[in-house]
């Protein structure tokens, strides 16, 4: 299936990240280790041919924090096909972000 | 939403992020701030608590902000796109805010689009596309040349062509045809159907095999066994319904049996109007002529070996002809071979010419279109100066607001181009039915991808060329002048309308010129004197079929009855039969002659003329003046002596000062010597320019040939007659299929068809053009008026005249108009010269046209000019001034 996009390795890295509750730009450039010029256009075109969306978190939190609100990003249900079919490929992918710590759910 | 920002001290990341944001797309430029700085805040939090300030992390930080960088260069894509469709959604608001602008603009570029298009896709068609043969570059047509007698290309001997076909070594396949007739009979009404006999090879050699059923063997060109027949699409669905299985079986042509092996594919077409094809069949016992070495009658096709270039085989071919001519001296004394590539044969030079001084015209008018559309905008484009001073003045680069402007004129253009694509569908049409003679590959045209895509090609270019010219203005606007002027436009603008204007004109004269001399030409051609009254004469041609017809006596002995019935008739004046008609194009039949008493005379060692057998009383039934002696009695049709009837211009040439009468010249077909009895008006035997060179005439009834034209001339308007006429020959033969009923006035019409059919076009051309080219100039000065109403209101207050503000605004269109038409004509004289072959009896520097065309240009322009300085004059002094 054509997703609009090239599966790459990165891709997957990304889009797998995404799955397994990584929903900000920084927290995917600090779980996977690719450099921000990377993650970032990634995400866009991610948005763009609609394998992902992103909102804003909620004023709310971000007020109890302190800070402005964040953009976080969320795998769409192509998106989770674009990856099923990813990790088909990239078989050690499956298990790469075991074991990290899971980010609390931010959008209570 | 809380604004966090201001509680923050700002770091080096997120001022760079600010920063490069400045370069990120308008749309996007807000959330991307937001995103970026609400993660370096988050980020911020986080390190602020864990560990404050350690350079590592910060400097990791920093890095990790460069990365919006890369986002940032990311979303520059959307740039082009988002202001495209900004500048697109502007355009459109634009043209709906100004209907009468659009409309005038569209239609005026729909006009000279469409008529591209059309024209394009005519010369497509017929010039350009490939001919649908197999490497057709390599297909050739060649002729027997007799230079000598003004012959270049002659159809060859069945004897010659076995010859070639035998000797030659450039091509790989020799193939030829011969034309034929056939009585269709059986199943409906019997009908003529012009064929061709073919050689095996001939569809092999041009590539195209048949939609169904098998190609001629070989051996079918054996008499005898050649009683087969290929049919042709159109023919096999008009009387044959298409069947499938009529493949191997019978149908009768001209009484024989032929059994149908074929169907060739739809849309295929060697010459014109055949619809079946039967094996040639050179054999002498079923053919005699073709036994005779000077008998022309077969026409050469052949495929080059690859590599063969066409003078390399021209070269082998003349050393060919060369020794047939010392082994056959008798017959081929003088006699060379010609080829010339397929594709120059098929379409004349004529009718290229032809179809590229109609591209060159609808070039013109298009171009015309362009200058008026430009106009048009550009007189927009000043009312617009202050709108756009204020985009600009709001920080729109100038580039941006010129990609505004053509933006526009695109749209514009895009929408005229939809307009013309449709005026083209159907302007083809009109083309194809206005054609009433034959274009070669016309029935091709179509409206296809290519015709559309040079439509789109043009409607873009046009867009440019009138869109740029504004947009190069706006691009010199002076902002602060402009703000302060109040959007009054300046000079430049006006010498550039004024540019635009005389370029206009001169376009619009030369092409009003080429349409002149056509016109001339073409009424020259309708005055040239025909040598025969074509009123009120029915035409019909008859073929007696050889089974039934095989004795001379029985077929003399048909025309006669019939003939006698014809002038029985009721209504019909006289009536007569001849072997061709005038103003025939086609091949026709010559011979070769010796004037008694000159057959030493080495000059005259070899001469030819136009031959026709006719019946008693044709030339009065044509209206042609017999000029000395008399015309044929029943008499000269018996095996008596032979009796000639010569054409003026055949006694002119060989007896120029002596009394024709009496006089004697041998023939090459009755061998024998004949007596000149009368002498008759030249004929335009072959088309309305030509004649033809000298022509002779003996009776029909020395020969007795099957196929004969009738003539009949009527008291009443012919076409009224044509049942009861074919009556009269079916009461003699119920099976007889009578064709090709016309009368002679369609027949001199037709003649005219090709000439007609440039003249109407160009002269429709040559009215738009001129019709734009006054509205260009109406465009221009009643914009001028308007702009010059203070300078003209205050001159009325300081005491001029009506007549003044009428002189002013007239002198000033008179100009423009008067150096377009300087210009146009300078053009014209160089122009002129390449329709020059296309003109009959006008130089291509007439002095009449050129002295008239230019007048009604500028009449025309003045008009133009009349109407906004009619309305310079009513401009009330006061309500001007107060205007300010």
């Amino acid at each position: 299936m054509d997703y609009g996009i090239k599966l790459s390795y990165t891709t997957a890295i990304i889009l797998q990240a995404l799955a397994n509750g990584y929903q900000y730009g920084f927290d995917i450039i600090d779980v996977t280790g690719l450099p921000s010029g990377t993650v970032y256009p990634a995400l866009r075109r991610f948005e763009e041919v609609g394998l992902c969306d992103s909102r804003w978190e909620a004023d709310d939190v971000a007020e109890r924090e302190q800070r402005s609100p964040r953009r976080y990003y969320e795998l769409t249900k192509d998106g989770r096909a674009a990856l099923a079919e990813a990790l088909k490929r990239y078989r050690a992918l499956e298990n790469f972000f075991v074991g990290a710590k899971k980010p609390k759910p931010s959008n209570a | 939403m809380l604004d966090h920002n201001k509680q923050r001290p700002t770091s080096l990341p997120r001022r760079l992020v600010a920063f490069i944001g400045v370069i990120v797309p308008r749309r996007f430029r807000a959330r991307f701030r937001r995103e970026w700085e609400a993660e370096l805040e988050y980020r911020e939090e986080l390190l602020a608590r864990w560990d404050r300030l350690d350079w590592r992390s910060k400097l990791e930080l920093q890095w990790r902000s460069l990365g919006a960088f890369w986002d940032a260069l990311w979303l520059q894509r959307q740039r082009w796109e988002d202001e495209m469709i900004q500048d697109l959604r502007y355009g459109v608001r634009m043209l709906l805010k100004h209907p009468g602008f659009t409309t005038i603009a569209v239609i005026t570029l729909a006009l000279g689009i469409g008529a591209n298009t059309a024209i394009f896709s005519v010369v497509n068609a017929v010039l350009l596309r490939p001919l649908p043969y197999q490497e057709p570059e390599r297909l050739i047509r060649l002729w027997e040349s007799n230079p000598g007698r003004g012959w270049p290309e002659f159809s060859a001997s069945a004897l010659n062509f076995e010859d070639w076909r035998k000797q030659q070594t450039v091509c790989e396949q020799l193939a030829a045809y011969e034309f034929a007739t056939f009585n269709l009979t059986g199943g409906g009404e019997p009908e003529r159907a012009a064929a061709l006999g073919v050689t095996a090879n001939l569809f092999p050699t041009l590539g195209t095999p048949p939609a169904l059923g098998r190609n001629f063997l070989p051996e079918e060109e054996q008499a005898g066994r050649h009683r087969v027949a290929i049919l042709s699409d159109g023919l096999w669905r008009r009387r044959f319904g298409a069947d499938p299985q009529l493949i191997g079986r019978q149908v009768q042509l001209s009484g024989e049996n032929y059994t149908v092996v074929g169907v060739m594919p739809p849309r295929f077409q060697l010459t014109p109007g055949a619809e079946l094809w039967t094996p040639l069949v050179l054999d002498a016992a079923l053919a005699p002529w073709h036994a005779n070495r000077s008998h022309h009658s077969i026409h050469v096709i052949g495929r080059l070996k690859p590599g063969v270039s066409l003078a390399q085989a021209q070269a082998a071919m003349d050393i060919l002809a060369r020794q047939l001519e010392q082994q056959y001296p008798k017959s081929n004394a003088g006699w060379g071979v010609r080829m010339r590539a397929f594709y120059d044969w098929l379409v004349p030079e004529q009718v290229r010419r032809s179809a590229l001084a109609l591209f060159a015209a609808v070039g013109f008018v298009l171009l015309i279109a362009c200058a008026n559309v430009a106009n048009l905008t550009l007189a927009r484009a000043a009312t617009r100066r202050r709108e756009l001073a204020i985009r600009a003045a709001m920080g729109a680069g100038w580039t941006r607001v010129m990609r505004q402007l053509l933006t526009e004129s695109l749209l514009l253009a895009t929408l005229g181009g939809l307009a013309g694509a449709l005026l083209a569908r159907w302007g083809v049409e009109l083309i194809k039915a206005g054609a009433s003679f034959n274009i070669p590959r016309l029935n091709e045209t179509r409206i296809d991808l290519r015709a559309l895509g040079f439509t789109l090609i043009v409607s873009l270019l046009t867009g440019l060329i009138f869109g740029l010219a504004p947009a190069w203005q706006a691009s010199k606007l002076n902002l602060n002048g402009t703000l302060k002027e109040g959007g009054r436009g300046g000079d430049s603008r006006r010498g550039l309308r004024g540019a635009l204007v005389v370029g206009e004109v001169a376009l619009a004269l030369v092409l009003l010129l080429s349409a002149g001399l056509m016109i001339r030409s073409f009424a020259n051609l309708q005055n040239a004197p025909l040598g025969f009254t074509p009123e009120n004469v029915l035409v019909m041609q008859i073929n007696l079929p050889g089974s039934k017809y095989g004795e001379k006596a029985q077929r003399v002995d048909f025309y006669n009855q019939l003939l006698e019935r014809l002038r029985a008739a009721p209504g019909v004046v006289d009536a007569a039969a001849v072997t061709q008609l005038p103003l025939f194009s086609g091949a026709s039949w010559a011979q070769e002659i010796t004037v008694e008493g000159r057959e030493a005379a080495p000059s005259d060692a070899k001469l030819s003329a136009r031959t026709f057998a006719a019946t008693p009383r044709y030339f009065q039934t044509m209206g042609i003046p017999l000029l000395q002696g008399r015309d044929f009695t029943e008499q000269d049709g018996g095996d008596g002596p032979l009796n000639l009837i010569v054409s003026e211009s055949f006694a002119r040439r060989f007896w120029p000062n002596e009394n024709p009468l009496g006089k004697r010249f041998r023939t090459g077909a009755f061998d024998l010597f004949g007596t000149v009895v009368g002498v008759v008006a030249n004929v335009r035997n072959v088309s309305l320019e030509s004649e033809g060179g000298p022509a002779f005439y003996f009776s029909h009834g020395r020969i007795g040939m099957p196929a004969l034209t009738v003539v009949a001339r009527t008291v009443a308007p012919p076409e009224t007659m044509t049942a009861a006429l074919r009556a009269q020959a079916h009461s003699l033969d119920r099976d007889l299929p009578v064709y090709n009923v016309r009368t002679l006035d369609q027949l001199v019409y037709n003649a005219a068809g090709q000439p007609r059919f440039q003249t109407t076009l160009l002269s429709l051309f040559s009215v738009v053009a001129l019709l734009l080219a006054a509205i260009g100039v109406y465009g221009v000065m009643a914009y001028a008026v308007t702009q010059r109403a203070h300078e003209i209101g205050v001159r009325m207050a300081l005491g001029a005249q009506p007549r003044d503000a009428l002189r002013l605004v007239v002198r000033q269109g008179m100009t423009l108009s008067l150096i377009g038409v300087a210009i146009g004509l300078a053009l014209a004289f160089g122009l002129t010269r390449f329709i020059r072959g296309l003109l009959y009896q006008v130089s291509a520097t007439d002095a009449l046209t050129f002295a008239i065309i230019p007048l009604l240009l500028v009449g025309v322009t003045l008009l133009a000019c009349y109407v906004p300085a009619r309305r310079a004059t009513k401009v009330a002094p006061l309500l001007a001034l107060r205007g300010e």
